[in-house]
Order: C-alpha cells, then sequence, then structure tokens
C-alpha cells in the first residue's frame, strides 16, 4: 500500500506515466485496501507546491484517479470537498482549465451530487472561462458538461435564469469547429425548449443564425455531412417559438440567394417553420412568403430547378396544413384568404391555356388543394368553372383542358370530394365527364387520347347512364382501326374499369360482344377482341373467361389460331398475376387443351398446316415452357407424368431415324419441339428415366431432320438435359462417347454436316456453362474445327453462341446449372490460340479466326479484355481501313468498345482517329461511314487533354464530311462534329 | 431581372423525320431540303426559356428557303413578341449553329420574318455582318450563353 503512495509522489513530481500509476492506486482505492483521502493525503506535497508545473501534474494524477473510480464511489460529504477543490484549481492557474473541466465532466455525472455542487461549478466557471480561447477539446468537453447538465440536471440551474443562458450562448458564440457544432445543434434545442429565454431570445438566436445556411465542404475524412449540419441547425431555429419572429425574415432573406443548396436549407426552413411555429405567426408573414414562393414556383426558368420547386411546393403544402388549423371565430377565414391570393395570382395563368404555364399553375393547385377539403373544394369550384365556361376553344387548346380537368379530378378523388358537393357545380358537375366523354369520340388521335386518359382517372365517378355510354365508346374503340398509341389508352381505360365495375363490364362489354367474336370470321376484329381480353389478366375474376375464350379460338383454321397464339404468348411474356398461370395449367385446362390439340395432331398426322407452321409451333413451345417454369415441382411432375406416355417413342426407344418411314420422322421432327417445351424448365429435382437414350435420341434427330426448327429444338434439348443432368465422373465416358460419335458424323454426307457443327456447338456451351471438367477438350475441338474450309465458317458460330446468353434457354431461370464468370473463363482459354491462329493460317481460313475473335470480343466487357489489349488492338487497327472486307464488323466492336468508355484507347487516340476519319470520307458505304462517325462521336468521352491536340484536325475533316449524299450520314457528321466543338466548353458547375 | 415574355405560348413539336427506304440506299443522292435545315435549328434552346425554338414557334418550317443547286440557305424567324430583346441572340445562335453544321458552299441568311420585330433591320443588319457575327462569338460571356443555347440542338 505504502509502496504505491511512495512511488506515485515520485512519478508525478517527474510527470512520466501518471496514468498506468494512477490506474494502480484507483483500483486500490476501489477496492478498499486505500482510501481517497490517503491518496491526497500523501499528494500533499505535490498539490501545495509552490512550482505550478508540479502542482499541474499533481491535479492531472488527481482527476485521473478520479475518472478511473466507479459513479456512485463517494459520498456527497466527499464530493463536495472535491468539487471545492476542483472549483479552487480552475482559478489557479489557465492552464489547469483543461484538466479540471475533464474532472469537472466526470463528477457531475456522479451519483451523490448536488445541485449546490452543480451551482459552485458553474458560479467558478462563468466568470473565468472564455470557452472560445481554448482548444478544439476542451471546448468539446465543455459542451459534454452542458450536454449532460441539459438532459439531467437543467432544473438545479434554472434559478440562474439569464445568466446561465448566456454563459451557453457565449461559449458557443464564434464556434468553428465542425464536431462541436454538430453535438451543440443536437442538444440545444433540449435545453431550449426547457429554459426561459428571457429578454436574450433574440442574442440566442443570433448566435445560432449565423450559421445559416450551412457553407461546409466534405472532405473524405470528415465524418460530418453537410446536409447533417443543415438538418440539426433547421431544428435549433426552430425548436421554440420565440424564434418565430426571427426564423421566417431570416429564411425568407436566404431564399433570395442565387446558391441552390441555399435557396433548399431555406426552403426546408420554411418548412419547418410552418410546421413549428404558432400559425398565427405565420399569417403575419404570409403574403410574403407567397410572393417568393410564387416566384420559384411559376416562373423559375432553370432547368435544373426542379427540386427547388418541389421543395418550394412542399412548403406551400406545409404553409396550408397550418392554417388550416387556426382555431377561432373565423376558422376559415385565413384559410380561405390565402387561397383566394393562390388563385389571384395563378388566375391570368389559367386563362391561356395554350401558354406555358397553364399546366404547372393547375398541378401547383393540385397539390393546394391535396392539403385539406376546404381548400380541395374551392379549387375545383374556381378551376372546373373557369374550364368549363371557355367556348370558342382550338385543338390544342381541348387537349390541355381535359389534362387540367383530369387533374383535378384526380384530386377530388383522392381527397374523397363528391363532384356533386362542390359549391357551384351542383347542377354542372356531370357535364365535367360528359364532357371527357364527348371528346372520346372526336376524330382527332391527340383529343381523343387526353379524353381517355381522363376518363381512366374519373372510371369510379362516372353516373349510371354515363358508365353505359363509356362502354359503348370503349367497344366502338376496341372494334376499330385506331393507332397503337390509342389503343393502348384505350386497353388501359377497359382495364380500370373492369377492375372498378368487373360484373358490369363482362355483362355490358364483353358477353355481348363475345358472340359475335366466336362466330365471326372477321380475324382483325378477333385479334383485337382477344388483345382486349388478354390486358384483363390481373383480375381473377376473368380468369376463365380470357382461358375459354383463347381455346374457343383454336382451331384448325390457320390465321386464327395464329392470332390467339399470339396474343396468349404476350400475355404468359407479360404476365403480373402469376395466379393466372396456375389458372392455365390447372382449372382452366388451356395447357392442356394446347398440349392435347398438338400431340393428336402432329401423331394423326393431320392434314392441318397448324401443326406443321413453324411460327405457331414456336408460340406453342414459347407458351408451354413459360407456363412450366412458374408451377410448383410437385405441379411439373404432374405435367411430366401425364404426358410423358405420348413421347415414349423418343423418351423410351432408340431412334434410328434414317431407318423410319417419311411419315414417323416427321411426327418425330415435331414431337420434340413440344418435348423440349415441358422438359426444359423442370427443376432439377425431377428425375428422367433414361436420359442417356434420350439425349442419344436427340442427337440422332438434330442431326439427321431436315427440319430447321426441329434441329434447333433437338440439338438445344440436348445441351439442356446435359447441363442439367450429366454430372459426376461415371457420365465423362457419356460425354466422350458422345463427341466419337459426332466426329463419326463429320465424316458424313455434307448434306448433315452444318446440323452436327451446331449439336456440338451447344454441347459445348452446356458444358462451358456449368464449367464441366470435358468443357476445355471441347473448346479444344472447336478451335481445330475452324481451320476446316468446308465448316469452320459455320463452326464461328459457336463462338458467338459461347458469349449469347438466351431469354428462354439454358439460364438459371430453366433451373439450368450457370457458373459465375463462365464467358470470361472461355474467354481467356480461346483468345490467345485464336490470335495466334490468325496470325499463322492461310487466307481461307484466317478470317474464321477473325469473325470468332471479333465475336468473343463484343460479349466481353473490358474488364477480361484488357490483359489481351495489347494483342488484339492491332489487329483490329490493321482493319480500320476502307479496302478491308470486315471492317464494317470490327468498326461496330470498335464502337462498342469506346462506348464503354474503355480506359486503354486513351492511350492510342491519335493512332486511330484519322483512320476512322479517313473511313468517315473515304468508305463506298453509308453503314460505314455512319459507325465511324459514331466511334469519332464516343471519343468525346476520353480525358480532354487527349482530346485537345486532336480537335482542331478532327474538326477540319469533318468539316469535308458535311456534304455527303446521304442525309443520315450527314446527320451523324452534325451530331459528332457539335460534340467535338464542345468538348472544351465549361460547363456551369466546373 | 425580369423576363421579357415570362409566360410565353407553347406549339406542338413535329414529329420526327420518317426514314425512307430510299434513304437507305447508297447509290441514292439527297439534296438538303427545308426540312432538314429544320431539324438542325428546333432544337435550340430559347435563351429565356428550357423551350425549344420550334415550341415557341421562333422557327418553322415553311419559313425556310433552300436551293442546294444554288448553294443558298435562307431562314426567316419569328420573335415571340416584338419587343423581345433576345432576338439578336437566337438570330445568332440559328446562324452559328448553321455555320457549323452546313458544307462551306452554302451562303447563309438569317433574318427576322417580316413586321415581327420592332428594330427588325437594325437585327438583320448586325445578322448579316461577318465580321460582327466572329466578334461575338470571341466575347467569352456571349459564346457562353451561345454554347448553352445550342448545346440541345
Amino acid at each position: 500500500m505504502a509502496y504505491v503512495l511512495n512511488e506515485i509522489v515520485d512519478v508525478v513530481k517527474n510527470g512520466n506515466d501518471i496514468d498506468s500509476t494512477c490506474e494502480v492506486v484507483s483500483k486500490e482505492i476501489s477496492d478498499k485496501r486505500l482510501t481517497f483521502l490517503q491518496f491526497v493525503e500523501s499528494m500533499e506535497e505535490i498539490l501545495t507546491s509552490t512550482d505550478k508545473d508540479i502542482r499541474l501534474n499533481g491535479v492531472m494524477a488527481f482527476v485521473a484517479v478520479l475518472k478511473k473510480l466507479p459513479l456512485d464511489f463517494f459520498t456527497p460529504e466527499e464530493l463536495d470537498y472535491i468539487s471545492q477543490f476542483l472549483c479552487e484549481r480552475f482559478i489557479d492557474h489557465h492552464s489547469f482549465v483543461p484538466v479540471v473541466l475533464t474532472g469537472i465532466e466526470y463528477t457531475v455525472q456522479m451519483k451523490n451530487i448536488t445541485k449546490q455542487m452543480i451551482v459552485r461549478y458553474f458560479n467558478t466557471i462563468m466568470p473565468h472561462f472564455h470557452c472560445q480561447s481554448q482548444l478544439q477539446n476542451d471546448r468539446h468537453t465543455f459542451y459534454c458538461i452542458l450536454q449532460y447538465i441539459f438532459l439531467n440536471r437543467l432544473d438545479d440551474l434554472r434559478f440562474m435564469g439569464p445568466d446561465f443562458l448566456y454563459c451557453v450562448i457565449s461559449s458557443m458564440d464564434g464556434e468553428r469547429d465542425p464536431n462541436n457544432l454538430i453535438l451543440l445543434f443536437r442538444i440545444l434545442p433540449q435545453f431550449l425548449r426547457n429554459f426561459p429565454l428571457g429578454h436574450l431570445a433574440e442574442e440566442t438566436f443570433d448566435v445560432i443564425a449565423c450559421y445559416f445556411p450551412i457553407d461546409f465542404y466534405e472532405t473524405e475524412e470528415s465524418k460530418i455531412t453537410r446536409d447533417e449540419l443543415a438538418t440539426n441547425l433547421s431544428r435549433c431555429l426552430t425548436c421554440v417559438e420565440d424564434f418565430a419572429d426571427f426564423c421566417i425574415p431570416l429564411a425568407l432573406q436566404k431564399l433570395e440567394a442565387s446558391l441552390k443548396v441555399a435557396k433548399l436549407d431555406s426552403l426546408h426552413l420554411l418548412k419547418l417553420c410552418c410546421e413549428n411555429f404558432d400559425p398565427i405567426k405565420i399569417k403575419n408573414h404570409i403574403e410574403e412568403i407567397w410572393r417568393i414562393l410564387k416566384m420559384i414556383i411559376m416562373t423559375d426558368t432553370e432547368d435544373s430547378a426542379d427540386e427547388v420547386r418541389e421543395a418550394a411546393i412542399s412548403v406551400l403544402t406545409a404553409l396550408l396544413y397550418s392554417l388550416t388549423i387556426i382555431k377561432g371565430d373565423n376558422e376559415q377565414e385565413q384559410l380561405s384568404n390565402f387561397l383566394d391570393i393562390i388563385l389571384k395570382s395563378s388566375n391570368r395563368f389559367l386563362l391561356d391555356t395554350q401558354a406555358t404555364l397553364f399546366i404547372p399553375s393547375i398541378k401547383l393547385l393540385c397539390s393546394v388543394g391535396k392539403t385539406s377539403n376546404y381548400a380541395c373544394l374551392k379549387i375545383a369550384n374556381k378551376v372546373y368553372l373557369i374550364l368549363l365556361d371557355k367556348s370558342d376553344v382550338s385543338k390544342t387548346e381541348i387537349i390541355r383542358i381535359i389534362e387540367a380537368m383530369g387533374l383535378i379530378t384526380n384530386m377530388c378523388i383522392q381527397m374523397s370530394i363528391n363532384l356533386s358537393s362542390i359549391p357551384g357545380l351542383e347542377t354542372r358537375w356531370e357535364e365535367i365527364c360528359c364532357y371527357f366523354l364527348l371528346y372520346a369520340q372526336n376524330e382527332l388521335p391527340d383529343i381523343k387520347m387526353s379524353a381517355l386518359r381522363a376518363l381512366n382517372i374519373s372510371t369510379k365517378i362516372l353516373n349510371n347512364s354515363q358508365r353505359q355510354n363509356y362502354y359503348c365508346i370503349l367497344i366502338q374503340l376496341i372494334k376499330s382501326d385506331i393507332p397503337d398509341p390509342i389503343r393502348k389508352d384505350t386497353l388501359s381505360c377497359f382495364k380500370e374499369a373492369a377492375k372498378c365495375f368487373n360484373e358490369e363490364v363482362n355483362r355490358e362489354i364483353i358477353q355481348f360482344n363475345l358472340n359475335i367474336l366466336n362466330q365471326s370470321n372477321d380475324i382483325e376484329l378477333k385479334s383485337k377482341w382477344l388483345d382486349a381480353l388478354c390486358c384483363l389478366g390481373n383480375e381473377e375474376y376473368f380468369f376463365s373467361l380470357i382461358s375459354d375464350s383463347l381455346c374457343a379460338n383454336i382451331s384448325e383454321k390457320q390465321a386464327e389460331t395464329e392470332i390467339t397464339l399470339k396474343c396468349l404468348r404476350n400475355l404468359v411474356k407479360n404476365v403480373v398475376n402469376i395466379n393466372l398461370l396456375h389458372h392455365f395449367a390447372f382449372n382452366g385446362r388451356l395447357l392442356n387443351f394446347i398440349l392435347t390439340t398438338w400431340i393428336n395432331g402432329i401423331k394423326s398426322c393431320a392434314d392441318f398446316k397448324i401443326f406443321r407452321n413453324e411460327t405457331i409451333l414456336e408460340d406453342v413451345s414459347f407458351v408451354v415452357n413459360s407456363i412450366v417454369k412458374v408451377i410448383k415441382e410437385s405441379e411439373q411432375l404432374q405435367i411430366l407424368n401425364q404426358f410423358s406416355q405420348y413421347f415414349n417413342d423418343i423418351m423410351n426407344t432408340k431412334i434410328n431415324f434414317k431407318t423410319l418411314s417419311d411419315i414417323q420422322q416427321g411426327i418425330h421432327s415435331y414431337m420434340v419441339i413440344l418435348l423440349e417445351s415441358i422438359l426444359n424448365s423442370l427443376k432439377t429435382n425431377i428425375k428422367l428415366n433414361n436420359v442417356t437414350l434420350l439425349i442419344e435420341n436427340c442427337i440422332e434427330l438434330s442431326t439427321y431432320s431436315n427440319n430447321s426448327i426441329c434441329n434447333l429444338s433437338a440439338s438445344r434439348l440436348t445441351a439442356t438435359l446435359i447441363n442439367k443432368y450429366i454430372d459426376g465422373d461415371e457420365n465423362d465416358f457419356l460425354i466422350d462417347k458422345l463427341k466419337l460419335n459426332l466426329e463419326s458424323y463429320l465424316n458424313l454426307s455434307s448434306l448433315y454436316i452444318n446440323n452436327v457443327i451446331i449439336q456440338i456447338s451447344w454441347i459445348t456451351k452446356s458444358l462451358s456453362l456449368k464449367s464441366h471438367k470435358k468443357m476445355l477438350q471441347w473448346i479444344d475441338w472447336s478451335l481445330n474445327l475452324l481451320a476446316d474450309p468446308l465448316y469452320g465458317k459455320i463452326m464461328t458460330q459457336c463462338f458467338k453462341m459461347l458469349t449469347q446468353t438466351d431469354d428462354g434457354y439454358l439460364n438459371k431461370e430453366c433451373f439450368c446449372s450457370v457458373k459465375l464468370l463462365y464467358k470470361q473463363r472461355i474467354f481467356c482459354y480461346v483468345i490467345e490460340p485464336l490470335i495466334s491462329k490468325y496470325n499463322t493460317s492461310p487466307e481461307l481460313t484466317k478470317e474464321n479466326y477473325l469473325i470468332s475473335i471479333l465475336y468473343q470480343m463484343d460479349g466481353n466487357t473490358y474488364v477480361t479484355l484488357s490483359p489481351y489489349f495489347s494483342k488484339v488492338l492491332p489487329l483490329l487497327l490493321q482493319l480500320l481501313s476502307p479496302e478491308q472486307v470486315y471492317v464494317l464488323q470490327s468498326l461496330q466492336t470498335f464502337c462498342n468498345l469506346l462506348e464503354s468508355k474503355t480506359p486503354v484507347l486513351e492511350d492510342y487516340l491519335e493512332s486511330f482517329i484519322p483512320k476512322l476519319l479517313n473511313l468517315s470520307q473515304s468508305s463506298k458505304y453509308m453503314n460505314i461511314r455512319i459507325v465511324a462517325l459514331q466511334c469519332l462521336y464516343n471519343c468525346c468521352d476520353y480525358s480532354l487533354i487527349k482530346l485537345l491536340p486532336l480537335k482542331k484536325q478532327v474538326i477540319s475533316e469533318l468539316s469535308k464530311c458535311l456534304d455527303d449524299k446521304k442525309r443520315l450520314v450527314r446527320k451523324e457528321v452534325v451530331r459528332t462534329k457539335s460534340r467535338w466543338l464542345s468538348v472544351d466548353i465549361v460547363k456551369d458547375d466546373d | 431581372m425580369g423576363l421579357d415574355n415570362e409566360n410565353p405560348t407553347l406549339f406542338e413539336k413535329s414529329e420526327e423525320r420518317i426514314v425512307s427506304e430510299k434513304d437507305l440506299d447508297d447509290n441514292e443522292v439527297e439534296e438538303f431540303d427545308s426540312r432538314e435545315i429544320f431539324d438542325l435549328i428546333r432544337g435550340i434552346t430559347d435563351p429565356e426559356h428550357p423551350l425549344s425554338l420550334e415550341e415557341l414557334r421562333v422557327v418553322d418550317q415553311n419559313l425556310i428557303e433552300v436551293e442546294d443547286s444554288m448553294n443558298i440557305v435562307k431562314v426567316l424567324f419569328t420573335p415571340t413578341i416584338p419587343h423581345c430583346s433576345m432576338a439578336t441572340l437566337i438570330g445568332l445562335s440559328i446562324k452559328v449553329r448553321l455555320l457549323w453544321c452546313l458544307p462551306p458552299r452554302f451562303k447563309i441568311s438569317v433574318t427576322i420574318t417580316p413586321g415581327t420585330h420592332a428594330s427588325e433591320h437594325a437585327i438583320n443588319k448586325q445578322l448579316d455582318d461577318k465580321e460582327r457575327v466572329a466578334a461575338a462569338l470571341e466575347n467569352t460571356h456571349l459564346s457562353t450563353v451561345l454554347n448553352k443555347c445550342i448545346a440541345t440542338a
């Protein structure tokens, strides 16, 4: 015990290692092996030393020991002495202040601290402490003390009144450190709200307000953001009612600044003012506020002002909310007066419907109207009457009037206001929808469209007879030949009507016309109705109807079936409500109907074109595939079990295609398309029997069938099956066997070679996707096949296929195994052999390698390309001359590289820009000239410093192209030249 | 500063030019026509509003005259109001845009539609003066404004 105390005297005297020794002492004290008194007594010599540095060390040790003791360690009596001691040291010497402040910070948090001690602290601090002459850290300590006091002991200091308040504001007056400021902005509202400000309110406000608007540049290290500071500051400025008289003028004054952040900050502050201050106070400034808001909302012409404008509108809505809550005799009077002001200033814009500000002012009024029912009624009344009474209107005016009325109607619907309850409109409200209905029948497409949009909004408020009228209009529109945009609007109206009044729409529109639809021979008409029906795919109510009418229109008649399948295809492709597909698969029996129809048709060799037509078969396959894809695993299994019996010939018996009769060959060829549609998207847990046999049969079919869609289906199915089901070492032999078979097929008659090559490509792709260990073998094989003069050209397709992803096949949605970065892996593997072979092979096969390289480059991003760039670039540059055959293709690749801002190219700008300029002038083909110009356009994305030396040359060369004989080329020249002319223009924000 | 015309009337924009099959044929030759000139200038932004000259009907295809064989392009433009102080600037931006985008063989004339502006003659004279156009482009402030107008074309 004595040892520690002896030691501490020496340690403190020398000033070394005070902290660790004090820690030992604190431990001893808190373990009651030593008392605090003993510790202080042992320090007597130091604490009373005449040398102030030694005394300072003593105080440091004192505070250090204190800080390590628990908060409830001292009794009130002990604490009293301690606080007295600290207060005396505080005024001892200015260098003691920082350390004593830490001591105070810790002791105020102690459990037994009393009001008297806190008052003593502040009585010492107030006259002797000038916060802003301290260092940042010490100021921070003081603010931390304040934070604790504000939160827990504010009542103890309340009697000090303005003195304490003055102490607080003078301590922060002039603070510049962002860390301290953010702390202050956070703690001040708590204090200001709970402490009477009295005559110091304005002074207090000024001390805080001088930071507004915040001018702070964030750096990467700063943990504080400008927004954070700004939000907290505006909260301080609006936290007490006393500030209202100063705050609103401040916000309005800063709002006139030209800086965007200042404007936004001021608008935000103004919004808080409206939300927090007494509406009566706001009322006094209302005209001033509106004058400025009006200027921003209505007439600010800056392009970038949208954000500001939105903020201004939100202030306006806050203002209106605030006005609605003014209570008293004239409850509505204030609001009403203000609304009058707003309406008066928008009035002149409302009168001229063709002017720029017509729609913006309608939008402004709509946001105003959404703040209260009263405002909504008042605005609706005013605007509707102005618009309804307009006569002699031109075509463009009608469009805008309808749009405006639509917006106002939307506002009323959102506020649940009945149009008939709007004063002044009791007798006329029906005119509004009649107006829309009238113009929906107008001949001019633009008017028709805007009327339809307005009707779409007002569907719910149409009365009975108007609805009947509306349905007639919709029927008429659906039936007639109208341009696509109008049909789109018509159908969305139909959809909305069906959503709100499903039974009525079913009765009045659908049932009535369905008979015509089913009996008519007019294909066009049928297609229109089916399209319309299909757009109701979101509503459960219509599921059976859709399913039934689609089934009813699939028949032997090719044209009808074709359009029905087209509608169905679009429906399943863009389906939003997945339940519809479930309905098709089970309850609606649509899937069943389609599959059985085609299976029976193909098997019985029915003499109808629909079972042979490529587009139809493709649509059928797409529809079946899309439905199977979304249903559950058990449901997939159910479908598979139900239909697999029909595919026995392909799935369970070995096919020898050449020995089959022509009829059998045909049946097999078409059946495989249906089989693919079912198997393509099965989940991998569903096991197939005899996969190997099936794969071999598919290869047989893909090789010998002479029907291109069947070839494609069969080879793609092979690929899917291999990807999903062929795993593990035991199946390696199968892959090898397939390879041997295909190799032998290559020696067959040249008739089939195309098919074999495509099959090889598909299998290579399938193996690559899942990174099968045999993958590289197959890729090597493909590379070698490129050298063949006979079929090397076809093989290039393989290298295209490897980089492409198909929406419906061999992807994760079809539950195939797709490894990350497989494309990149292949690229890295093939690119070097391709380049070296290109350089060494004879002219005849050279181009095969070249095309493959271009395909591979197109399919990969710069990151993958970059390591090989130095090798590929010379090849590309070589190609950029007018006499090359592949110039267009390589230019396209080059253009893509430039578009993605490939960094490496920046260093070669001066080598290829002249080549591009040459191409754009001297090529015979307009397409080449256009792409070359696009390349030049994209060059401008590179850094200015590289572009400037070339600018003069480019512009003068481009001027020569301006007289090109083709207009499309000229258009491109103008675009490119303008871009080059403006590369060195300094933007406003720079 | 207040705007000359704070609430101008808006007109419809015309459709994009339709690309015909002839346009895609390498052997056909297409001459400059009024629509092509119109397309070059219709997107220029008004110095006062974020609106194009087409929307404000300052330029109109019917007021453009082109004779390719004679190397002549004549453009008439109509300020939104007779006292528009921006008329010179608008004329200058049309002129500069055409100078940059047409082959040098053309003689380009940009003038105010007769009877639509108070100081028509002064402005026409100014726009026709090569020296003054060149001098205007040297002026940093003016060229910044011009570039801003033309950037959207």
